[in-house]
């Protein structure tokens, strides 16, 4: 039982510190990935803005080419130098764009193919005015063939130049549209993660709040248990412990008479032996084992119950009373009772013993014999030793007839 | 109390679990939108139309939309039924490629009625539904196959055409185109149908002979009905009939291909110049070899590519111009190999 509830704390141990661990595992992974959603929201942003700028800067320098072309197509003398000049750095401008426009990652492979064919259109329409500022201008001179009058400029760049530039224009629109709508869809994503992880995160709140919940009633569950199994212990202990006493007490007493027994004399005295004097006195009743012999030893019994009975009514106050064989008694006097009193009341004590005892209508009336011992210290090794003298005073006695008390050295 | 026990490890785990999914799964791509269906109607299943419809698919699939590709068997097979399926199949709006000048008003009205916006492709229709068209404009493309003629020849001399089909709107623009631009006089008939209204005047002419400028002369016309061996016919009578034939001008692929393998085969690469039109692998092959001298080539993909833009443009609300040059540029063996020719020639690979 005791190992059963050993292995059932600790299992609770366990799941605390599983759920400590749990919990500490996911707050640091919600910043992780709460970190990584807004850096990726940020960069996105971030990408938009700069393709959006690269794009319209790059449209508004091909609308500024094309009105160039015209200025110059309609009066190239006037406007031919400046016009072409600005062409120029409009080119520079739109090369500035389009590379920043490539130094942007993770752009999506559609997109990607889509700029590249919007800036092969751009080439070619460069290349075209190129060729067509040369044929134009100074390249004519060189071949009169070839020289450009207005009307058949106007031609070429109808028929040559602004298709091209529709086209390029065009591509560069679908490049920042898919741009726009893939980053746009991330975005899209990002916020439904995070609507995702903040249900999540309710879960887990809710989840964690059930569990404290749970697991606070059953660690209350586990302690009213363990009151009430320590107050069983308590009351098993008490009990144990009046059996233990009664044992005890079993052990030093003569249940017949609730005298004191030899074991209990043993005990008190024989570490006095060698450093007290003491009193004591023996006694034994006469012709005792006739009585069992003619009434039975339940009726002995009660003789004896009787006559302990009167002993201790009587002598308590002056000594310690044992019953230490049938029907041997033993006094040990008080220190306070002088050797002569000892004597006196050991005789007093015959006296009492001699008295009738009525017992079922039947008076029975036994005299006693009594061995009396002024001890002084050292004088007896041992409780028998003790013991043989005050017997051998008591048998002196009965071989007198008994009914005397005897005075042993 | 082990079941309570379980029940919360178990929640514990799901919750961190999800959390690594979706954080895993942050960043991938979301599904795509689906906006409806845009009709696509060609005139034939010829393999020029493949380069339509890939640019149209690609620009649909970009915004979100998907093709509802119809291509007729050949351009005989009437368009209108195909619009009127168009329509009540639920598109969004409908691209179309006319074989026919006129015949289509009614099914337009049809779709017109239900604000589906109408979008020409390739070649352009007289309609009064008709939002755009975006092709290649044929007096353009005459345009410039007329001045790389007069770059090419810069000495000038007799001309021959090899039509495809003499009632063609095709073959009338770019034959008006050509001559429009052309510095020539004309030595035959005109077809009916046909303008030639920019012939120089006898003091022009001198005026350019002394100041060393080219100066064509219109000797023939001939039309080969879009079979190439008629049209490989036609130039062997041509070369006969005009033995300093200096140019022949062609009006589109089949007959370019015709009048390739005739001076192929009779070795004439380098005493007549060829100018045609379009880009199959036999004429890329001819213009790697120089039998053909230069051709001019329009953008199928940008058609159907810009078109899904303009029609998705329209269904949004957005104002679109009637008509946008998709452009056309002469190739020829000089520049055959430059990215943006490569580009034209081969979308796919860009």
């Amino acid at each position: 039982m005791a190992a059963n509830n050993k292995k059932e704390n600790g299992k609770s141990a366990n799941v605390f510190l599983i759920a400590g661990i749990a919990l500490v595992v996911f707050v640091a992974y919600s910043m992780f990935l709460g970190y990584r959603l807004y850096t990726k929201l940020t960069g996105t942003y971030n990408n938009i803005q700069r393709s959006l700028v690269d794009v319209s800067t790059i449209k508004d320098n091909l609308l500024m080419v094309n009105r160039d072309v015209l200025l110059i197509i309609a009066d190239p003398n006037s406007n031919a130098v400046d016009n072409v000049h600005e062409i120029t750095n409009c080119f520079n401008d739109i090369d500035r764009c389009m590379k920043d426009y490539e130094q942007v990652e993770d752009r999506e492979e559609k997109e990607f193919r889509r700029y590249k064919q919007a800036k092969t259109f751009i080439n070619a329409y460069h290349k075209k005015i190129l060729s067509f500022q040369e044929m134009y201008m100074s390249g004519a001179e060189n071949s009169e063939s070839l020289r450009l009058d207005a009307d058949r400029a106007k031609l070429l760049y109808t028929q040559e130049l602004q298709p091209l530039q529709v086209t390029a224009l065009e591509m560069f629109d679908a490049a920042k549209d898919i741009g726009q709508s893939n980053s746009e869809s991330q975005i899209a994503m990002v916020y439904r993660t995070l609507d995702i992880f903040m249900g999540l995160m309710l879960v887990a709140l809710v989840g964690g709040e059930a569990a404290i919940i749970i697991i606070a009633r059953m660690a209350k569950a586990q302690s009213a248990k363990l009151d009430k199994r320590e107050k069983e212990l308590e009351a098993f202990d008490s009990k144990l412990k009046v059996s233990k006493r009664k044992m005890n007490e079993m052990a030093v007493m003569n249940i017949l008479t609730g005298m004191k027994n030899r074991y209990a004399l043993d005990e008190d005295i024989s570490g006095r032996l060698e450093t007290d004097n003491m009193c004591v006195t023996l006694l034994d009743i006469d012709n005792f084992r006739q009585i069992n012999d003619i009434y039975g030893y339940d009726f002995g019994d009660e003789f004896l119950g009787m006559v302990s009975d009167k002993l201790k009514e009587e002598f308590s106050e002056h000594a310690e009373l044992y019953n230490i064989q049938g029907n041997q008694f033993c006094l040990v006097f008080k220190d306070s009772v002088a050797g002569s009193q000892a004597m006196r009341l050991s005789e007093q004590a015959i006296q009492v013993m001699n008295n009738v005892y009525t017992i079922s209508n039947i008076g029975l009336q036994l005299s006693a014999t009594g061995s009396f011992y002024n001890y002084h210290a050292r004088e007896c090794a041992n409780l028998s030793a003790l013991l043989v003298k005050m017997i051998s005073g008591i048998r002196q006695g009965k071989a007198r007839g008994g009914n005397v008390l005897i005075t042993v050295m | 109390m082990n079941k309570n026990k379980r029940i919360f490890s178990r929640t514990a785990i799901c919750a961190m679990a999800f959390s690594l999914v979706f954080a895993s799964g942050c960043g991938s791509k979301t599904e795509e939108a689906d906006n409806g269906k845009i009709t696509v109607i060609v005139k034939s299943q010829d393999p020029y139309w493949d380069a339509v419809k890939n640019g149209a698919t690609e620009a649909a699939s970009e915004l979100g939309y998907t093709i509802d590709w119809q291509a007729p068997e050949n351009e005989d097979v009437a368009q209108n039924s195909f619009v009127e399926d168009a329509v009540k199949g639920g598109s969004k709006a409908i691209l179309i490629a006319p074989s026919v000048a006129d015949g289509l008003e009614d099914s337009f009205k049809v779709a017109a009625d239900k604000e589906i916006p109408i979008l020409a492709v390739d070649t352009d229709i007289k309609s009064d539904y008709k939002l755009s068209c975006l092709a290649t404009n044929q007096d353009a493309a005459g345009g410039i196959a007329a001045r790389q003629t007069e770059a090419l020849v810069p000495e000038g001399g007799e001309i021959a055409v090899m039509g495809h089909m003499q009632d063609s709107p095709t073959a009338i623009g770019r034959f008006d185109g050509y001559f429009k631009n052309l510095p020539h006089t004309t030595d035959c008939r005109i077809p009916n149908g046909y303008t030639d209204d920019n012939e120089l005047a006898p003091n022009t002419i001198k005026a350019r002979q002394t100041g060393g400028q080219p100066v064509f002369t219109l000797v023939d016309v001939k039309f080969c009905n879009n079979d190439a061996d008629l049209a490989v016919e036609g130039t062997l009578e041509l070369i006969n009939n005009h033995p300093d034939l200096k140019v022949i001008y062609c009006t589109n692929q089949t007959s370019t291909v015709g009048v390739g393998r005739a001076i192929d085969q009779l070795g004439l690469k380098d005493q007549v110049q060829v100018v045609g039109f379009d880009s199959s692998d036999e004429e890329i092959k001819f213009v790697e070899a120089g039998v053909l001298d230069g051709i001019v080539v329009q953008s199928p993909y940008n058609m159907g590519y810009l078109g899904v833009r303009y029609a998705v443009k329209s269904i949004n609300d957005y104002s679109i111009p009637s008509a946008i040059d998709t452009g056309a540029t002469f190739v020829t063996q000089e520049n055959l190999n430059n990215e943006e020719i490569q580009m034209l020639l081969h979308p796919e690979n860009y």
